[in-house]
């Protein structure tokens, strides 16, 4: 086999493997955009300065126990939120073990009830109705494309500043009583 | 990560999600880091197409597939499956009356359409009794559907007999995704109202459970002639669910449904005197009981099975004329194995009790009255990614074995190429098995007399007609469709999107009870008449088409769904002769379909569907002709707080009463479907 033959293929197929990794997401899991999703959504929200001790990691903290949330959630490893790096996520099974957590995603198998309204505690909610229950932000579905509905009662028990811009692409804001008991 | 999930896969939801969370570790560092780069607004734009756990473009399925989502279904107002199915381009929903529906995809539209395989939850509900789906008594509860999957095409490699035309794929929720209480109540004109009422709760460690049920009614409409169509209906059902999750690695349902449908139609009964016909009211009795279980394991990284079970029980009568036992016991092992990092494996198994007893009526005589066997199945196929991201191929083959006339194999074959990220190609090469049914196989049916003194019979006696397969010596050992299919899909920032395909399939079936066999008998009573037995005639059509969808959002809250598909049948000379000229051109040449969903206000939302279907019937045979029409669905939903939900609704605007489609085999008149107005208000707490 002449060299310059096996050459060229090696580089065919370095360049096709170069390109695919280049390429855009075409296929991710529903998982990792929704840690998208939180991660984006957490760069337009104000904590209150004593819920983020000095020197301290964001912490992500979900709902339950799941590897596929474990890893999805390893996507945004080296981002950081509030100049803060990301904590590897952390399972919360009771609630009084939220201390220390700064959001908390809550996996649609845990329901829509609503988590309770910690200071310092952004919510995010894989089921519809979540925000309607007395969560922050709450995903639905429309179509084919993920959009989120936000509750700003619970964002203010919360004491948590929601930037407009925010507001602006939510898909719906909710106001007034807020969570139900 | 590319192509985890194929919609024509035997997987289950969570499998997907399984294999989704097993893949995500070594193989996508790039594209999740990428969409965490993404802003909010192109986050939005990232479709989620397929699973509940699961993003992808429609670019990585080498078929082609529409979906509809829980949204889509319930901005629409659907009240019942062919409702709903009516959201999906090139997917032909035509009305007979009331309760009947006629659908298919690519050709052969029909009541008794028998090439159309429908699952729920990978359960099929295709009837063995005729080969077909009762849609009027299909009543999977709309509020627990989390999508639909329609793939227009053979798919009898993965899914198994009769995915010949094409595949609708039903996939409900878990419990766990339904908690609280939702009451859903519509009511409308023609005398149609439905309850649907549904509690969920969760049990603690990782168990939910679900109950609902159902009542939906309508009134008779008119018919052609101006008289009662006799098209009312009256059904209940009863569905609960529950559903385990042990481990991150293990979960298990149990479901069960019950079901009681009552539906009436207008049937022709032939008479050895003068007129010689008269219409015959009949009431369709439908009951089910069904029981089914799940089982998904994640045994290794790579690996995940699922073991399933069912039981269904089903009791048929249609009036005087039939009366049909189904009772079918079902159980299906299937593995996802990922064999290398190229080699992704879908393997499986599956074992069927059926015991069809039926009863012999005047009308319809069954030999044997009783049927018992085992069908089995063998499945095995390998999506091997060649170049990551680039070439895909997807090689398959299933064998089945039918308790009338034995194993058949269904290979398939398909190609996708992706050149970028937005585009792709991909071709399939495959052929889907029908099985006979046991109307088909064991009955011999009374389907027409031919009064004396005419064309067809000089004589001086009534000729009775005979059909079926119990003395046809000319029905085929084995029925199937090859296929070739290209298709393209491409779309751009998430703003549009856009899926062609083209196909052409070689069927081979057998149809129809035209041509006498032998000479007729006499028989003397009731009234003296001739009795001829007629045979059916093997055919081989080659269908033609194209199917286009475009979908496309010009802003926020504002989307375009656009389907046009066009269809050629080309059949043996002798068509008319042996009634296959009525299945061939029973599906329109061309269908269109335009959807809009606009969020007008926060709270406010229109969901309009304007379609279009050319017109039906063989073009040299005037009374088969059912006249193209156009009409327009709308619904206007309004949020009136968190959990209240107000719909209204109308169907069938733009265009006065009309025939969509005309009767197939003993039904008599044609209906007219008319404009209807609803309202629905949906309540959860």
């Amino acid at each position: 086999m002449p060299a310059p033959f096996v050459k060229r293929c090696l580089a065919a197929v370095a360049l096709a493997l170069s390109a695919s990794a280049l390429a855009q997401p075409r296929a991710a899991d529903e998982a990792e955009l929704k840690a998208a999703f939180a991660y984006r959504i957490a760069l337009f929200v104000e904590w209150p300065a004593e819920s983020l001790p000095a020197g301290a990691p964001f912490q992500i903290c979900s709902a339950g126990n799941d590897a596929a949330w474990t890893a999805a959630f390893a996507t945004l490893d080296g981002k950081k939120v509030q100049g803060r790096p990301l904590a590897p996520l952390r399972a919360v099974l009771r609630d009084d073990e939220l201390r220390g957590c700064q959001l908390l995603f809550v996996p649609q198998r845990e329901g829509r009830k609503a988590p309770p309204a910690a200071a310092g505690l952004l919510s995010i909610g894989e089921s519809e109705g979540f925000a309607a229950a007395g969560g922050v932000v709450g995903f639905v579905r429309e179509g084919t494309q993920l959009r989120f509905d936000i509750n700003r009662d619970a964002a203010a028990r919360a004491q948590l500043r929601l930037s407009a811009e925010l507001l602006k692409v939510a898909r719906g804001v909710i106001d007034g009583a807020g969570a139900r008991p | 990560m590319s192509s985890k999930h194929r919609p024509a896969s035997r997987r289950t939801p969570r499998a997907i999600a399984l294999a989704a969370a097993l893949l995500a570790g070594h193989a996508s560092g790039a594209t999740s880091a990428q969409l965490a780069d993404l802003s909010l607004e192109d986050l939005m734009r990232v479709e989620v197409v397929s699973a509940s756990r699961k993003t992808q473009h429609l670019g990585e399925v080498p078929a082609s597939m529409h979906v509809i989502t829980a949204d889509d279904i319930r901005s629409s107002g659907a009240r019942n499956l062919p409702e709903a199915l009516r959201l999906v381009p090139g997917l032909d929903v035509a009305q007979l009356s009331g309760s009947r529906w006629g659908i298919s995809t690519r050709g052969f539209t029909g009541r008794y359409a028998n090439k159309l395989l429908v699952l729920v939850d990978g359960r099929s509900v295709y009837s063995p009794l005729y080969s077909g789906v009762i849609w009027e008594a299909e009543r999977v509860p709309l509020d627990t559907i989390e999508r639909i999957e329609v793939l227009h095409g053979p798919a009898g490699s993965v899914w198994g007999s009769n995915a010949v035309n094409g595949v609708i794929n039903i996939i409900t929720r878990e419990a766990g995704e339904t908690p609280g209480e939702l009451v859903d109540v519509a009511i409308g004109d023609g005398g149609r109202r439905m309850l649907r009422a549904r509690h969920g709760a969760e049990a603690g460690e990782g168990s939910a459970w679900r109950i609902g049920a159902m009542a939906d009614e309508g009134g008779a409409g008119r018919n052609v002639a101006g008289g009662d169509a006799n098209d009312s209906y009256r059904q209940a059902m009863a569905d609960a669910r529950w559903d385990r999750r042990w481990s991150a690695d293990a979960r298990s349902t149990l479901e069960a449904q019950l079901l009681r449908s009552k539906s009436d139609e207008l049937q022709e009964e032939a008479l050895y005197v003068p007129p010689y016909v008269q219409p015959l009211p009949l009431r369709l009795e439908f009951d089910r009981a069904l029981l089914a279980a799940r089982h998904e394991q994640r045994i290794s990284a790579g690996l995940t099975t699922n073991l399933s079970a069912s039981f269904t029980a089903e009791n048929v009568r249609f009036g005087t004329r039939a009366d049909l036992r189904t009772r079918v016991l079902d159980l299906e092992a299937g593995a996802l194995w990922q064999a290398a990092s190229e080699h992704e494996l879908s393997l499986g198994a599956g074992l069927r009790h059926m015991n069809l007893p039926a009863r012999s009526t005047d009308w319809m005589q069954f030999d044997p009255e009783q049927r018992r066997g085992i069908e089995w199945s063998l499945y095995a196929q390998d999506e091997w990614t060649l170049v990551p991201s680039r070439w895909r191929l997807t090689a398959g083959a299933r064998v089945d074995h039918d308790i009338y006339r034995g194993s058949h194999l269904q290979p398939n074959l398909r190609l996708l190429f992706s050149p970028a990220s937005d585009l792709s190609l991909w071709g399939g090469l495959s052929r889907a098995n029908r099985t006979l049914s046991r109307g088909e196989s064991d009955s011999v049916v009374k389907i027409a007399v031919i009064p004396p003194g005419t064309p067809a019979n000089p004589g001086t006696l009534p000729i009775q007609l005979l059909a079926g397969g119990a003395q046809d010596p000319n029905l085929l050992d084995n029925r199937y469709t090859d296929a070739f299919e290209l298709g393209v899909r491409a779309q751009g920032g998430g703003v549009w999107s856009f899926d062609l395909t083209a196909f052409a399939h070689r069927m081979r079936d057998d149809v129809g009870a035209r041509m006498i066999a032998g000479v007729p008998a006499f028989v003397a009573l009731p009234q003296p008449h001739l009795e001829a037995n007629t045979v059916g005639a093997p055919y081989t059509v080659h269908l033609r088409g194209v199917e286009a969808s475009a979908e496309w959002r010009p802003a926020n809250g504002w989307r375009h769904q656009f389907g046009a598909s066009y269809l050629e049948a080309r059949g043996p000379g002798d068509a008319s002769a042996t009634g296959l000229d009525r299945l061939m051109y029973a599906t329109p040449r061309w269908l269109a379909h335009w959807r809009s969903v606009i969020d007008l206000a926060p709270d406010w939302r229109l969901d309009a569907r304007v379609r279009h279907a050319g017109e039906r019937g063989a073009p040299d045979v005037p009374s088969q002709h059912v006249a193209a029409y156009t009409a327009l669905d709308a619904t206007l939903t309004w949020s009136a707080g968190k959990s209240t939900e107000l719909q209204f609704g109308a169907t069938n605007l733009l265009r006065p009463p009309t025939v969509e489609f005309l009767p197939d085999l003993v039904l008599a008149t044609a209906t007219r479907v008319e404009r209807r107005v609803f309202l629905r208000w949906r309540q959860s707490f």
